[in-house]
């Protein structure tokens, strides 16, 4: 009765809230399809680089069989020393600008001011997308300005033969939006087919195919391949550009059927190209699900049809002398050695729901192939999975873009949100991919980083209503931070069960010291038959959990409390947690943004101001900015900070409650934040 | 990229069916409509994903919510979708809902807010959609103890609030 009560009340409250309306099942099932998509297939050039830098070893979150799979991705590498912040360059913040490795540089070019929150839906970029652009050479760690791109874009992939960048912009138009992504290659847009000399500092704009707009390219000798992605809508041919000749010529018709998911790898010595499909005839008939692969040797002309790999995959990725086929979309892929064309294994996926629509990028033994910093990276060299994320919790979906240096991956800019607001990043970072097996010690870099490994926090446990006394009965707190194995806290902490005081309840709280990150928090109960009746639901023996691994963030420099059910050893959930600074910081933008400029030796009361910086209101100079009594004082990354950590010169944006007339100008600040 | 016509309409055909239930669990689940449809549709995009192991509806519903309710526990991190208060009625509420009732649904959607996330799942699976403690502790991934003892304080919370008396029973203003 009660609960045909409660089913009617929530039924009706539903439906006040979303009333029933039509929908349209298509549109939604193509948003949802569009969003996987771009999730998935960051377009991407295939790069065969040198090793150059390999340098401390940063293993992030190494996810198993039998890791937890709940736990999840957080800013794990940030605190493993996996993300190391290199110099800033020239560019502004930006999304989806194209990085690219040379072998020598990292260029980065274009990309859009297009600000889209996590998982919203948004309309598309106001603005144009960019074409400036800057070259990072890793051996000096330095930046420099190149020369605009004759096209702007964003979210481009590139080849890259020797040394030159090509990309192929099928967007160049003169106001370019997200709409546009999907309807570009339908529309009148103009198809830039561009080429970026590093060592002249120069770009070239060359004839674009000379059929079709839509194609995949990757470098394969002096070649630049186009290639379509799809024979679903009619084969088409693929092209080769030659570099040499700046003459575009049609590859011979491949021996494959018609195909989709078709991509295109460069053999490790360039003399043929492995094109990767799968049957468009397995779109109706499950059993011809596999890939069929082909080899196209480029100087003689031919195709010779190479045996299929052990598993269904989709990415052709080629790194070390092997072509890699990921196992996208849940299949087992392979791995092939063109020069035995023997397919092997690949080491089984995570047991994490959902991995296979996060696939990363691969690490060989002197390369890697990346596409996001956001997922699940194969590591050939010791045959597992390794869940990577990127720092400060940015977004990288779909925009940021990564390009493999040797084995590391480099990654340009973002956008990261806090309190509704989206802030464009211009940041370069590098992540150190773990060593290879037997591979020397590296050499550590030879200028100091900019990132400092993040405070540990603490864990505080707190027992709801605990009896005084409870017989037969131990309570432990088993406590795994960062996805680590767990160690267990409590056993007689919170109850006795031998010495003089058995059964007392010593203490309802218990608190450890963790890194800072995700900790996974799961109560082990034992209950002993004849416990008494002061455990009234067991009667019977118990050792074990009667509750699920709860996640829990832990903020550097702060004390998470979590609060337990002492009778179940349930957790309640994070709303028990304390807030972060950054939790409590004003949504609304800063009311000022300046350096911190005092105190001055001369003056006697030792305050410290704030001096403006450009372009702010010159109404907030000097004013004086006292961090007590009840200020919010966050770290960059809204973190936990004592009022001692702000000192002259700290770059900091301030919020503001009130400020009275005077000159300068005396404010109740509200909060203050430190800034990079 | 190509995806078999027959999974997309498959898909279709599973989004047809579910597509308003689903935005009527998230919708309760994160007190608001446009979340809950955003929800949704983020949750629709991992389905689809997944979808060559989900082709039976029933599966593929679970997943959905599953994904949802988890998805909803990032959420709740990110400050951007920070809990907005629905203090404003909607402009065009139910023809046959008095102003009394409308508030009192209200108030429950209020209380389920306020309500830890897990707790509230176990709610709307258990009592809006009449699923089992078994489903629900499958769907969730949880043991049938863990959905009882969060089911249970739930409606403790609820009733602490004056929204249930004490045999369980609604009460109204």
């Amino acid at each position: 009765m009660a609960d045909d009560d409660l089913r009617q009340r929530l039924g009706d409250a539903a439906n006040l809230l979303a009333p029933e309306r039509v929908v349209d099942p298509g549109s939604i099932a193509a948003r949802a399809r569009r969003s996987h998509r771009r999730r998935g297939t960051v377009r991407a050039g295939v790069l065969v680089a040198a090793a150059l830098v390999v340098g401390a070893v940063g293993v992030d979150r190494i996810v198993g069989s039998d890791d937890d799979p709940k736990v999840e991705t957080s800013a794990d590498g940030v605190e493993a020393g996996g993300w190391e912040r290199l110099p800033d360059g020239p560019l502004s913040g930006r999304v989806g600008a194209t990085a690219v490795w040379t072998g020598k540089e990292v260029v980065v070019v274009g990309g859009s001011t297009y600000l889209c929150p996590p998982a919203a839906d948004c309309a598309g970029p106001a603005d144009p997308p960019f074409s400036d652009g800057a070259a990072y050479d890793p051996s000096t760690r330095e930046w420099r300005s190149i020369a605009p791109s004759p096209a702007a874009f964003y979210g481009e992939g590139a080849a890259v033969v020797a040394g030159d960048l090509y990309l192929l912009v099928s967007c160049a138009m003169e106001r370019f939006t997200m709409d546009d992504v999907d309807t570009c290659p339908s529309t009148d847009g103009d198809v830039a087919f561009i080429r970026y000399d590093p060592d002249a500092d120069e770009w070239t704009s060359l004839d674009a195919p000379p059929t079709g707009r839509d194609y995949g390219l990757a470098g394969v000798g002096r070649f630049v391949v186009a290639y379509t992605g799809s024979d679903e809508r009619g084969e088409s041919p693929d092209l080769l550009f030659d570099t040499e000749s700046s003459a575009w010529q049609e590859i011979p018709d491949d021996p494959m059927p018609a195909v989709f998911d078709r991509t295109v790898v460069s053999s490790a010595d360039g003399e043929a190209l492995i094109l990767i499909g799968a049957p468009t005839a397995a779109l109706s008939d499950p059993s011809q699900d596999n890939n069929v692969v082909a080899r196209f040797d480029l100087a003689a002309r031919a195709w010779e049809e190479l045996p299929p790999p052990p598993g269904r995959g989709y990415r052709g990725w080629g790194v070390d002398d092997l072509v890699v086929l990921e196992p996208h979309f849940g299949g087992h892929g392979g791995s092939l050695d063109p020069s035995t064309n023997a397919w092997s294994e690949l080491p089984p996926g995570p047991d994490v729901d959902g991995w296979e629509n996060q696939i990363a990028g691969v690490i060989g033994r002197g390369d890697a192939v990346y596409t996001d910093a956001t997922g699940f990276l194969l590591d050939l060299t010791q045959a597992r999975w390794i869940e990577v994320a990127p720092p400060d919790g940015r977004q990288t979906y779909p925009y940021s873009n990564v390009t493999a240096v040797g084995r590391d991956m480099f990654l340009f800019g973002g956008d990261r949100w806090d309190g509704g607001v989206g802030e464009l990043l211009g940041d370069a970072w590098i992540w150190r991919a773990p060593r290879a097996e037997g591979e020397d010690e590296p050499d550590q870099p030879t200028t100091t980083s900019t990132t400092t490994p993040p405070r540990p926090g603490r864990l505080a446990i707190e027992l709801v209503d605990p009896p005084g006394y409870v017989e037969g009965y131990d309570l432990a707190v088993r406590v795994a931070p960062n996805g680590e194995s767990p160690f267990e806290h409590g056993l007689d902490d919170f109850v006795t069960d031998t010495g003089q005081r058995p059964g007392f309840m010593e203490s309802s709280s218990l608190t450890v010291d963790v890194p800072s990150g995700s900790v996974t928090v799961q109560a082990h109960l034992t209950i002993g038959p004849g416990g008494g009746p002061r455990v009234p639901d067991f009667v019977d023996k118990f050792d074990g959990s009667l509750c699920s691994p709860v996640e829990i963030g832990v903020a550097p420099g702060a004390t998470a409390v979590a609060r337990m059910d002492w009778q179940t050893g349930c957790l309640e959930s994070e709303s028990a947690l304390d807030p972060a600074p950054s939790d409590l910081l004003p949504e609304r933008e800063p009311d000022v943004v300046g350096v911190i400029s005092g105190p001055y030796p001369d003056e006697p009361d030792q305050r410290l101001r704030l001096t403006i910086s450009t372009g702010q209101d010159d109404y907030y100079d000097r004013a004086f900015l006292d961090p007590e009594g009840g200020v919010i004082v966050s770290g960059a990354s809204g973190e936990e900070v004592s009022a001692e950590e702000l000192g002259r010169g700290t770059r900091v944006d301030v919020w503001t409650a009130g400020c009275a007339e005077s000159a300068p100008v005396i404010c109740e600040i509200e909060a203050i934040r430190i800034r990079r | 990229v190509g995806r078999a016509d027959g999974a997309r309409d498959e898909f279709e055909a599973f989004i047809s069916r579910a597509y308003l239930d689903l935005v009527r669990f998230g919708t309760m689940l994160l007190g608001d409509p446009g979340r809950g449809e955003d929800l949704v549709q983020t949750a629709l995009t991992k389905t689809y994903g997944a979808w060559s192991r989900l082709s039976d509806p029933a599966v593929a519903g679970a997943y959905t919510r599953k994904v949802m309710v988890r998805e909803a526990g990032r959420w709740r991190r990110r400050r951007w979708v920070g809990e907005r208060p629905t203090g404003t009625l909607p402009e065009s509420p139910a023809s046959d809902d008095t102003a009394e009732n409308v508030a009192d649904h209200l108030r429950l959607v209020d209380a389920l807010r306020a309500l830890p996330l897990q707790q509230r799942s176990v709610l709307l699976l258990r009592y809006m959609e009449g699923r089992s403690e078994a489903e629900a502790a499958e769907l969730l991934g949880v043991s049938v103890g863990t959905v009882k003892s969060r089911a249970a304080r739930g409606l403790a919370a609820l009733r602490s609030v004056g929204l249930l008396d004490e045999d369980g029973v609604l009460e109204r203003d």
